[in-house]
């Protein structure tokens, strides 16, 4: 009970310490006032100056890093979509405008006219080349498409009576990497020997050597999809008259079944744009009557 | 402080200059070691130049600069729990700047005083200090403890009574 814990605290002492008063808090200024040494003022006050400035080695090397990443990885997907038809095929599908749905005009320009070539139909034109070069039995089976598709044409119209209709037949059964081609390229191609789209159909049989090259059902069905996208119907059933012979079989996609030679349906629903709906809308009178 | 936060660099080396020995001999005196005292101070200022954005002016700077040191000078404490409390009896650790001088002037009442001021426990000597050396009122070494005000009146009561008992035989 008399130990100096259970000794009331003087609050006389408190009252004088907290006003800066009194033998302690005059004892304790006495013992001296050590300040803070020179070095850590110098670090502190670097410390503040660099924390306002950004770093600038993080500036110095923060662009030539952000290049290069991204240099990497350009070069990585590019490597990537040409060592892969189909990668190179969705890119084609995705960023080059479909012929006929571009504004691209319907007859060749004038042979003195400079040929509208854009930066991006270049590019897509070195693109297809390179992937041309590196992927040339995909290419192969390409042509035996087109050859088949000419071979299925009844009578087609020679280039020469409707210049119009023979780019749009050659642009449905080309190649993706050809459709995106640019104009002036089309000239030249057109005064250079005949490409396969071009030329006569070919007595493509089974046991022919361009048998080797059958094209896969996903490519045929990749054809007759483009022909579909590009409103060209009659062509993508031509297209699936010719696919039935190598592949009785294959069970087509369901919004392509229509092209089926004794299809009911001739066009999707999805196609017919502005066709009525079915009167399940609208309550119907019937359901008034008895 | 606000004028720092949004940029001025003066503002900084203004304040730096104002707190910067009230700061360092709490942190010698709380940490009672030179090197550790050194390593807290730029702690405390680090954490102010990282924190300037965040920095709200809801008390005065010296009790948020405090508030910091306190906290960076209890969780050094916490790892050194073997050292602190200091048993009854036993010498408390001298700063080593005074070493010299705590043999030759062990009579004074001035060292004397340090002596018994950092055998106190950690709480008494900090709010000791806080008062000394901040200038903070009862209510600011409150917040800056995040205790109650009554808490850090007893704790204040507390060391004064240690601190004239040590030096009773001059203080009668």
């Amino acid at each position: 009970m008399s130990g100096p814990e259970s000794r009331k605290p003087d609050d006389a002492l408190l009252e004088e310490f907290l006003s800066g008063q009194g033998k302690v808090a005059d004892s304790y200024r006495a013992a001296g006032q050590p300040q803070a040494p020179a070095q850590l003022d110098e670090t502190v006050l670097k410390m503040a100056r660099d924390a306002q400035s950004p770093a600038p080695g993080r500036r110095r090397w923060s662009l030539p890093l952000a290049a290069a990443a991204t240099l990497l990885l350009s070069l990585g997907l590019l490597t990537r979509i040409q060592d892969d038809p189909e990668a190179m095929d969705a890119v084609f599908e995705m960023t080059a405008p479909s012929p006929a749905a571009s504004d691209a005009p319907a007859s060749p320009p004038p042979a003195g006219e400079p040929a509208p070539v854009t930066a991006e139909r270049e590019a897509a034109r070195e693109l297809a080349k390179g992937r041309q070069r590196a992927v040339e039995p995909a290419a192969k089976r390409q042509q035996a498409i087109v050859a088949m598709t000419d071979r299925e044409a009844p009578r087609r119209a020679p280039a020469a009576e409707s210049p119009r209709a023979a780019p749009a037949a050659k642009e449905a059964t080309a190649p993706a990497e050809e459709r995106v081609t640019a104009p002036a390229e089309e000239q030249e191609e057109e005064s250079s020997p005949p490409s396969p789209a071009a030329a006569p159909p070919a007595p493509l049989t089974r046991s022919a050597p361009a048998a080797d090259a059958r094209a896969t059902p996903d490519e045929w069905l990749g054809q007759i999809r483009v022909l579909l996208d590009d409103g060209k119907t009659d062509q993508a059933r031509q297209l699936v008259h010719a696919f039935r012979r190598d592949y009785p079989d294959h069970v087509l996609p369901e919004d392509m079944r229509f092209l089926e030679p004794g299809a009911a349906n001739p066009e999707p629903a999805q196609e017919s744009e502005v066709a009525p709906e079915p009167d399940v809308a609208e309550p119907s009178s019937s359901s008034d009557g008895p | 402080m606000l004028s720092y936060a949004s940029g001025n660099l003066g503002a900084f080396e203004t304040l730096y200059r104002r707190h910067k020995d009230p700061l360092y001999r709490y942190c010698l005196r709380g940490a009672r070691s030179e090197a550790i005292a050194a390593e807290l101070f730029q702690e405390c200022w680090s954490a102010v130049v990282r924190t300037r954005a965040q920095y709200r002016p809801t008390a005065r700077f010296a009790t948020w600069l405090y508030r910091i040191a306190h906290n960076k000078l209890v969780d050094h404490w916490r790892t050194q729990l073997t050292a602190e409390p200091l048993a009854p009896g036993q010498e408390p650790a001298a700063l080593e700047s005074q070493q010299p001088e705590w043999q030759a002037e062990s009579a004074s009442t001035a060292v004397r005083l340090l002596q018994a001021l950092a055998a106190l426990p950690l709480e008494q000597r900090a709010a000791f200090l806080l008062k000394e050396e901040g200038g903070l009122s009862l209510e600011e070494i409150a917040e800056a403890t995040s205790v109650g005000r009554e808490t850090v009146k007893s704790r204040l009561r507390y060391a004064l009574v240690k601190l004239r008992e040590e030096l009773s035989d001059v203080w009668p």
